[in-house]
């Protein structure tokens, strides 16, 4: 069984302009273990996604529909104390800016001293303490000893988010969500994260979500993509295959769309034409078809349905014309 | 921090200095004097008190003699009421302005604070619009008002408390809820649009992530760091509130502090003016000392050289 299976999740952001239906019946499923990376746009719906799960959706925000099965439970189900049982303890996050996700009136060991009381194992302090610095040490904190008396801005953005890491992994949660983790960091710096996450990743063997909209980030990481666009799932895969011969006219887009090193100068980069649509009043049928150099008559009419081969999961009317199973619609 | 109060404390000196000087001036530019009556008192007599008072010296003269007596503690005495001097007048009438003052800012801070918090918490809902309402109602309120429906309400009609008078703590719920009504609602405004800004953030968000408990998120990442813009006006506040009210303490016929703001100017009780301003200046610098040293323990990027 996996660890966590979405299925139909719906939430909506009920603003004063119309209903966002900022993620509108997306399923997929994580197993123990496994890394799913989640590639999409601004606005596709990768975050909310993850606050669904987590939980967080702030006001006007509201999950409306579907399921969250993790380990056998239905998160969406539970009362808000049970919810926070699961929060930090078996689900962790990792949010996208570590320059404001700590609090910058407390040091990073109160952060993290705060954490681990939750940790049945730590009985005196002296164990918390020694556990803290293990953390840090883990992460790639040097003078993990001092570092845990010093306050956030004393630290560097790089450093910040490897603490954010050995929070979210302090409590040995089963599936951590890394929402862009890497996105406000230089790149340099967003290397030797993606070093650090993959370590983690492999040591502590945890289930991870992996929230970014650069594909190049994901391509060495993750065991499975889902792309979204406007609050849907487009296209699911093994990475490999997906990134070798991508099927929707979206995620091909994307990669295409990545700049390459062997590129000549003179060649511009691609980019996709138009802009992500509007919420309030997505496009009928397909969401990408004002945008799809092969759109169809039926790409403006019907919602596309689901075309899955062995290793793939594609909502696209031209994949199903291919696969030669045409009805006349 | 020890270099940073010193430095404060030093320039306080200034500040005072600054203070009476300015104030001596003034209050001796008013035209009359401290002796006139309706009925003129005598030449010879009026002559001889200001001989006493040493009014017949030049004004530099003056001013160097109640530096001199500052500097060694002493507010001189006062003219209006000979037996008396003002530093008699602070020692009896100020502990009653405080005392009233330190119920009045403990009901606005402790009020204002939750109000604000819960309000916050629930943006937009029953009660945020409900105490909104009220805080706008009693900020737009002026003491005056407020006071007199008390005392008719509470005082004549329901018999449940003093009309007026000083004595016992009931005498002290009105003038006390007179005091405070105005600087709760503008503490609730303040912790509301403060945490409503504070809850925004992303290590709110971080927090909650973490499974900590609704609580402790509230208090130790919202509320403290939502505190800062409340601290800025409360230490001021306490200088205003502690060091008593005209209006409040007229109505409520309380022997405090603040009436002395008022009568010693129409006495030209030039001694009383002075050291009452004095008083209450070196109260607002000390408070705003402590503010600064709070905004630090609030917030550990603060830090002052």
């Amino acid at each position: 069984m996996a660890l966590l299976e979405v299925r139909n999740l719906q939430t909506y952001f009920y603003t004063y302009a119309g209903v966002v239906k900022a993620v509108d019946g997306v399923s997929f499923s994580v197993d123990r273990g496994e890394v799913l990376g989640i590639v999409g746009e601004s606005g596709s719906g990768k975050s909310v996604t993850a606050m669904s799960i987590m939980r967080l959706v702030q006001q006007p925000g509201k999950t409306v529909g579907g399921e969250i099965i993790f380990d056998g439970i239905d998160l969406l189900k539970l009362s808000d104390r049970e919810m926070n049982s699961y929060r930090g303890k078996r689900i962790a996050m990792v949010f996208q800016d570590p320059m404001t996700s700590l609090n910058p009136t407390l040091t990073v060991g109160y952060h993290m001293m705060e954490l681990l009381s939750r940790d049945p194992n730590l009985k005196t302090k002296k164990q918390k303490i020694d556990r803290a610095i293990e953390l840090l040490r883990a992460v790639g904190i040097s003078e993990p000893e001092k570092r845990l008396s010093q306050y956030p801005y004393q630290f560097s953005g790089g450093m910040r988010q490897r603490v954010m890491i050995a929070l979210a992994i302090a409590l040995n949660p089963d599936l951590l969500i890394m929402d862009e983790p890497t996105t406000a960091l230089d790149v340099t710096v967003q290397a030797q994260i993606m070093e650090l996450v993959k370590e983690i990743q492999e040591r502590y063997h945890m289930a991870v979500i992996f929230i970014t909209h650069d594909l190049g980030v994901i391509a060495g990481f993750a065991d499975r993509v889902m792309v979204m666009y406007a609050g849907k799932k487009v296209e699911e895969g093994d990475v490999y295959s997906m990134f070798e011969k991508p099927l929707h006219p979206y995620t091909e887009a994307l990669l295409s769309a990545v700049p390459k090193l062997d590129m000549d100068r003179s060649q511009r980069l691609y980019a996709i034409p138009g802009s992500p649509p509007n919420m309030i009043a997505p496009p009928p049928g397909c969401r990408f078809h004002p945008r799809c150099p092969y759109a169809m008559r039926i790409c403006a009419k019907k919602m596309p349905v689901a075309v899955s081969t062995d290793d793939r999961e594609v909502y696209c009317w031209k994949v199903f014309k291919e696969m030669g199973v045409v009805e006349s619609v | 921090m020890g270099r940073f109060i010193v430095r404060r404390l030093a320039l306080m000196v200034i500040a005072l200095w600054v203070v009476v000087t300015v104030t001596f001036f003034l209050a001796h530019m008013i035209p009359g004097g401290p002796f006139d009556r309706e009925k003129p008192v005598p030449e010879a007599i009026k002559k001889n008190l200001e001989e006493k008072y040493h009014l017949n010296e030049p004004m530099w003269k003056q001013y160097i003699l109640y530096l001199n007596d500052i500097i060694h503690g002493d507010l001189g005495p006062s003219f209006k009421y000979p037996d008396r001097t003002v530093n008699d007048i602070i020692k009896e009438s100020f502990p009653v302005s405080a005392q009233l003052g330190f119920w009045a800012v403990l009901i606005a801070t402790f009020v204002g604070i939750s109000l604000g918090s819960i309000s916050a918490l629930h943006q937009g809902g029953l009660i945020d619009s409900f105490s909104m309402f009220f805080a706008i109602l009693f900020i737009s309120l002026p003491s005056f008002v407020i006071a007199p429906i008390f005392q008719y309400i509470f005082g004549v009609k329901l018999h449940w408390l003093p009309v007026a008078n000083w004595g016992s703590w009931e005498h002290m719920i009105l003038p006390a809820l007179s005091l405070a009504l105005g600087p709760t609602a503008v503490i609730a405004r303040l912790t509301r649009a403060s945490m409503l800004e504070v809850l925004s953030n992303d290590y709110v968000k971080a927090a909650k992530a973490r499974g900590l408990s609704g609580l402790r998120v509230l208090i130790v990442y919202a509320l403290k760091n939502a505190l800062i813009p409340v601290v800025t006006y409360l230490f001021p506040l306490i200088a205003a509130i502690f060091t008593g009210s005209f209006v409040v303490e007229k109505i409520f016929n309380i022997p405090g502090l603040g009436r002395y703001y008022v009568t010693s100017i129409y006495n030209r009780d030039y001694t009383v003016i002075l050291g009452v301003t004095v008083f209450y200046a070196a109260f607002l610098i000390l408070m705003n000392l402590l503010a600064d040293i709070t905004y630090a323990l609030l917030d550990p990027r603060i830090r002052y050289e």
